[in-house]
């Protein structure tokens, strides 16, 4: 509805990039929503429909899948992305931050997503992916194919945003009707992307640039959560950080509490109050107090008297480490030896700056305790990985139960959760 | 002027008990505690009720005896509010004065206490109480601006909002017990009528209410309530966190805060140990009292915290001169007076019930504070009421007298 002013492109250098199916169908539906600024450019191994105005349809891969897609398998949709990795290059060339939107569930999704996150990685640009895991009652190829890509993504990409659909469905009636489902998740990545959009793009007071984003996010390879809520009224501000706090994914270990950097954006229609900046800037820096924290504020018209925030909590994930010798050999990411494939299952794994492409378990040695439950196994075939410095990794399970207050709301002060015992918030150790 | 005779009584939900007290009014206005009633309230989590069904028996139950030690039948309550929806500001309304002759009169001050009241309600709220602090004629201070002359008068007001749903709820459980409900008071509000005399609240107090769910404070000053407050967290939280800390069950965290709780660390308890019973045929489990000390002087030294953190905005830390009382179950825990010292600087007692008389255990016990504080609360707004129009006796006597 509103195509992008190819200007605006140059100076933000946003790219939103849709892969596969998924990708596709988010990637249309925010061209009609008024996100001056952003490029938006869909790649697909099968024939997408005409494309609404304003996106850029890129095919590849169709010496692979001859435009049919990639039918779910992981390995084609890799194997696809080699191929016209040219193309792909082409696709993400020049942009400062690449969003990269996919559904991991799929072949082209979840096999030439890391791909792309890797291709737009090389070319300079922060890459933010934007993915979706799928829905608890798809087929289980599709629940391994999503974790895979997502520990592949991890490694390739510097944030990954990843929307659970079994959790965002879970939020929802039972009753609810499949297209609103469908529709429900899509508003919630385009909400996403709208407010990593404001905190881009929009001017402002206090407008978080490129610049920081890429100070606070880049190389975390860590999963992180976000949310937009919005607030309306006088005590809008409140009213917006109490949503936020009891928002779904920003729960247990997804808690900016809990998170290494927090971007914050307010954005209002220019009509910010000292008193809600300074009520929120407080009240952020009590709830994220071991964090690198930083607030923006901007202005967006739309907006209207509301007060939109959006936070972005990051974590440190499971770094690749690069081993040298697999390294020069995959320097030139072509280089590949790429196998005929028959089934994933049954040819040998192929490597990739470290990375277990077949399962996207990372080649590293884990530290005592490791956050996935996967056994390090595949770390013995690099000779290397023994001598890397074990880290430790977050033990991650919830210590903390809640009691006696299980069935009621959580009474927070300046960010803590008060119902968890103050002795164990502090850290105190009881000899 | 008054109802001699009348009765008043105060119903507290609280989250460790139910609590209800039959007050008197005298013939010149004085208040006498005639009973007491309490039950152990199960249905009440942070202020506010989780299981009506429960609760319904509880408050049965408490009801039930305070009507067998007064000797009445209760007919209408005055009823204690508290929990996390309970929000308390301090607002202003103001109100323009558009007549030739610019004479400010009661009811243009009655609306601008009104337009106070509205700022910042949400949706699904309800004013639960207001009360007045100053007035400004032109920006001018004013004790009374009735009659004064001006273009605008502003009244600043303390409101107290609180979630039309929840309080319904408080209510509906009363009202199935063919009881009315008189009014939903903030529990806060009543606690420090009760302990604080006028003197008090000239001088500058400070009211902390430290109760199993919540704890509820008010700070007065030149006679005035000029902030108050609810903290979700309570005595409730200090036994999860003992049941936490010392791996025990809830009930028996439960029984050894009462027994051997403090609010500091007792340096002579170092290494001390207690030896629980186990009356089951299993080892005797043995706990550390310093650890004990250590988690519940976190927890309390946290919820005082707060609570300065909350008030200094409103100068309570320079001007409570006649110092900060506490009531409810948490102010029987040892030492907390000295804690409290620590953080508020200021002098601290625990409350006694002021300008009431009744039995003496009653006065004295810091967990009544808020019941009879209803019960006070009663009896002043009886005074306020104006004259009912149709009092059949006064409009007989006024007919007689022509």
């Amino acid at each position: 509805m509103n195509p992008p002013a190819p200007a605006a492109s140059d100076t933000t250098g946003l790219l939103c990039v849709g892969v596969g199916r998924a990708g596709n169908n988010l990637i249309q539906a925010l061209a009609g929503r008024a996100l001056a600024g952003i490029r938006l450019k869909s790649l697909g191994t099968a024939e997408f429909p005409e494309p609404a105005a304003g996106v850029e349809l890129v095919p590849f891969g169709h010496d692979i899948t001859r435009g049919f897609g990639c039918g779910g398998d992981l390995a084609h949709g890799r194997q696809a992305a080699e191929k016209d990795l040219g193309l792909i290059r082409e696709a993400v060339r020049g942009a400062k931050v690449v969003v990269l939107l996919a559904g991991l569930g799929g072949g082209t999704g979840g096999g030439a997503g890391p791909m792309v996150a890797r291709a737009a990685s090389e070319a300079g640009a922060l890459v933010v992916a934007l993915v979706t895991t799928p829905f608890s009652f798809e087929a289980p190829l599709r629940h391994s194919n999503a974790k895979a890509a997502l520990q592949a993504l991890r490694a390739a990409a510097d944030v990954v945003l990843c929307l659970s659909n079994t959790a965002a469905s879970r939020m929802l009636d039972e009753r609810t009707r499949l297209p609103e489902v469908m529709a429900n998740s899509n508003a919630i990545i385009g909400e996403a992307l709208s407010g990593l959009w404001r905190m881009l793009n929009c001017p402002g007071l206090v407008p978080i640039g490129v610049g920081t984003m890429e100070r606070m996010l880049r190389g975390l390879h860590g999963e992180s959560s976000f949310a937009t809520v919005e607030g309306r009224g006088d005590n809008r501000a409140r009213e917006a950080f109490e949503l936020l706090q009891r928002h779904a994914f920003l729960q247990g270990d997804c808690s900016p509490g809990e998170a290494e950097s927090v971007l914050v954006n307010i954005a209002t229609n220019g009509d910010l109050r000292l008193d809600e900046l300074e009520w929120l800037q407080r009240q952020f820096q009590g709830w994220c107090e071991r964090a690198r924290l930083v607030v923006g504020a901007t202005d967006d018209p739309a907006l209207n008297g509301r007060l939109s925030l959006t936070a972005v909590a990051a974590r440190t994930g499971i770094v690749p480490v690069v081993s040298p010798a697999v390294a020069a050999v995959s320097a030139p990411v072509a280089a590949v030896p790429t196998p005929r494939y028959e089934s994933s299952a049954s040819v040998a794994p192929v490597i990739l700056d470290g990375l277990d492409l077949d399962t996207g378990a990372p080649l590293r040695v884990k530290g005592l305790f490791t956050t996935s439950g996967e056994a390090p196994r595949k770390a013995a075939p690099s000779k290397t990985a023994g001598k890397r410095k074990a880290e430790q990794q977050n033990f991650n399970f919830d210590l903390v139960s809640k009691g006696r207050f299980e069935h009621t709301e959580s009474t927070f002060f300046q960010g803590q959760n008060l119902d968890e015992p103050t002795f164990l918030r502090r850290g105190i150790t009881l000899n | 002027m008054f109802n001699p005779g009348h009765l008043i009584v105060g119903l507290e939900i609280g989250t460790s008990k139910v609590c209800a007290a039959v007050g008197e009014i005298g013939s010149r206005g004085e208040v006498t505690v005639l009973g007491i009633g309490q039950a152990r309230s199960r249905g009440v989590r942070k202020g506010e009720i989780t299981d009506a069904t429960k609760t319904d028996d509880d408050v049965r139950q408490a009801v039930a005896e305070a009507e067998d030690m007064a000797n009445v039948e209760i007919q209408s309550v005055y009823l204690a509010v508290t929990g996390t929806h309970i929000r308390c500001q301090n607002s202003k309304g103001v109100q323009p004065i558009p007549t030739v002759d610019r004479t400010i009169t009661r009811e243009d001050v009655q609306a601008a206490i009104h337009n106070a009241k509205l700022v910042g309600c949400p949706n699904g709220f309800e004013v639960v109480d207001s009360v007045r602090q100053d007035f400004l004629v032109d920006d001018r201070p004013c004790d009374n601006p009735v009659d004064a002359v001006g273009a605008r008068v502003e009244a600043r007001v303390h409101v107290i909002h609180g979630n039309t749903n929840r309080i319904a709820t408080a209510r509906r459980v009363v009202e199935k017990l063919e009881i009315a409900v008189e009014k939903a008071v903030f529990g806060g509000l009543a606690s420090a009528l009760a302990v604080l005399t006028p003197e008090q609240k000239e001088q500058g107090a400070v009211v902390i209410d430290l109760g199993g769910g919540t704890t509820d404070y008010a700070f007065f000053h030149g006679g005035v309530l000029r902030h108050s407050g609810v903290l979700a967290v309570g005595g409730d939280h200090v036994t999860n966190d003992l049941a936490n800390g010392l791996k025990l069950p809830l009930p028996q965290a439960e029984e050894i805060k009462l027994k051997l709780g403090r609010a500091l660390v007792d340096p002579a308890s170092k290494g001390e140990v207690h030896t629980l019973p186990r009356d089951n045929g299993l080892q005797p489990r043995t706990i550390n009292v310093e650890h004990l000390q250590r988690i519940m002087h976190l927890r309390l030294e946290e919820i005082l915290r707060i609570v300065a953190t909350e008030l200094a905005p409103h100068g309570a830390l320079v001007s409570a001169g006649a110092g900060v009382f506490l009531c409810g179950g948490g102010a029987r825990v040892n030492d907390i007076e000295r804690l409290a010292e620590e953080i508020f600087q200021l002098p601290i007692g625990r409350a006694h019930v002021q300008n009431v008389s009744g039995p003496a255990d009653v006065l004295g016990n810091p967990e009544f504070a808020t019941a009879i504080g209803l019960v006070r609360y009663g009896a002043m707004r009886e005074q306020r009421k104006p004259k009912r129009r149709w009092d059949f006796a006064s409009t007989l006597s006024s007919i007689l007298s022509r």
